[in-house]
């Protein structure tokens, strides 16, 4: 399955279809950092669903705010749209897009597959 | 090897700035997660480290004192003036942006960061710092060769002023100084007084001691003459062979008597002798005037020759006032 928001948002990474898995591209010389990195997004989407259930907005602003900050940087530009989104809605305290692309974000990182080069 | 102070609050991101510039060939990266921070490195606060810093990349969104506060606390130090800040800013809104380049920024760096970007950022601002301190440096040599010939100047002045033998003025210095001093008294209607000093006996002196014994007398004389003068205007210069002339502004007949008789003794408790019964002793002519149209400054040294000449003539080792 190909996700299509993914494709709009991409620059460096190549999806493919391939069981449901999205394969981004990243360079070499940043490998021993991306493990890290993506194992703090998963924090990230845990602090802002705790967040969600005490209504802290500036929380899920700053979270996304980061997310939309240093996505893009690590060859990831679906973290940086949706960090964007995110932020917005934060804003907007707009609960339901929130979760939206929280649950998006949590999706992308389950399927991601990386491919060094 | 150029130094650059990342100061990113997010660990992520400034370990990215920190892996791209590495990668760009730049080896001495210091990573900093506040402005406090940073300026503690910069030793902007007291007990700082005080590292040498060649281009900062700030954060603009950082806790406490934000990027623009620290970049004009930085810039606000004058050893940091020519250290250029690069803003890294999801924020690219114009008010952001302006309040980061009034504040001192000379450029900004988009998040997310961009490879390309970066390294075309970077580059540029750091070639142009270089550029700059070449410039300054050139500056700084200039300077320090315009200082160098300004003394060289004023020592060659100094010397074209001396009389080498004897240390004292030359003629030429006395001309300049006589005619200002003159000009001045008759513009203040004050007195003025000169004093011509010729050394006795010296030509008798130098043909039997010879002229390396003349020499030294000259020096001790012109020394002594010298020393009979006390207050800043009084002035002495060598006049020419063997002679001496003192000028004294504001100055009466009977002050400059006084003096003349001082310079008199001056030479002869140097005790100098030659020709086995001789000691070396200065007759002294001294004139004086108020100058008003009638007199010329060229009158006033013609009184003071004849004043000399009539010590000379009256058995030397003598003050004449004319």
């Amino acid at each position: 399955m190909i996700v299509a928001i993914n494709i709009a948002y991409s620059s460096r990474g190549v999806m493919t279809e391939d069981s449901g898995k999205i394969i981004v591209t990243i360079d070499n010389d940043l490998a021993d950092l991306i493990p890290g990195y993506l194992v703090n997004r998963g924090d990230d989407i845990k602090k802002m669903n705790t967040a969600i259930e005490s209504g802290e907005f500036e929380i899920i602003r700053t979270t996304g705010h980061q997310l939309k900050g240093s996505g893009g940087g690590y060859g990831f530009d679906f973290i940086t749209a949706t960090g964007m989104s995110i932020e917005q809605g934060a804003k907007d305290k707009d609960i339901v897009e929130i979760k939206r692309h929280i649950a998006a974000l949590g999706d992308y990182l389950d399927r991601l597959t990386i491919l060094y080069e | 090897m150029v130094s650059i102070l990342v100061v990113e609050d997010s660990e992520e991101i400034s370990q990215l700035l920190s892996r791209h510039l590495t990668k760009m060939g730049y080896k001495d990266i210091v990573l900093a997660a506040s402005a406090e921070e940073a300026m503690s490195i910069m030793g902007l606060v007291h007990g700082g480290i005080n590292k040498e810093i060649e281009l900062i990349l700030m954060d603009i969104g950082l806790p406490g004192v934000d990027g623009i506060g620290a970049c004009q606390k930085i810039k606000s130090n004058q050893r940091f003036d020519d250290v250029p800040i690069i803003m890294v800013t999801g924020d690219t809104s114009v008010t952001s942006l302006e309040a980061a380049f009034a504040a001192g920024a000379i450029d900004y760096i988009t998040k997310p960061l961009k490879m390309l970007e970066l390294r075309a950022r970077v580059g540029s601002v750091l070639r142009l710092k270089q550029e700059m301190d070449r410039r300054k440096a050139r500056e700084r040599e200039l300077e320090a060769l315009t200082r160098q010939l300004k003394q060289s100047n004023l020592i060659l002045t100094n010397l074209s002023y001396i009389d080498e033998l004897t240390g004292v003025a030359n003629r030429r210095y006395f001309e300049n100084y006589f005619d200002q001093e003159w000009k001045k008294a008759f513009r203040g209607h004050k007195f003025i007084s000169m004093i011509m000093v010729d050394i006795d006996f010296f030509k008798q002196l130098n043909d039997t001691q010879g002229h390396r014994f003349g020499d030294e007398c000259l020096r001790l004389v012109a020394g002594a003459l010298s020393d009979a003068l006390r207050r800043p205007g009084d002035f002495i210069a060598r006049f020419g062979g063997e002679e001496f002339v003192s000028v004294l502004p504001d100055t009466t007949l009977d002050g400059a008597a006084v003096i003349g008789e001082t310079m008199r003794t001056n030479v002869m408790d140097l005790n100098i002798c030659f020709a086995t019964s001789k000691t070396v002793s200065v007759s002294i002519g001294i004139s004086g005037t108020i100058p008003d149209k009638s007199k010329t400054l060229k009158w006033l040294l013609s009184e003071a020759d004849h004043a000399l000449l009539t010590a000379k003539k009256s058995g030397k080792n003598q003050v004449r006032v004319f």
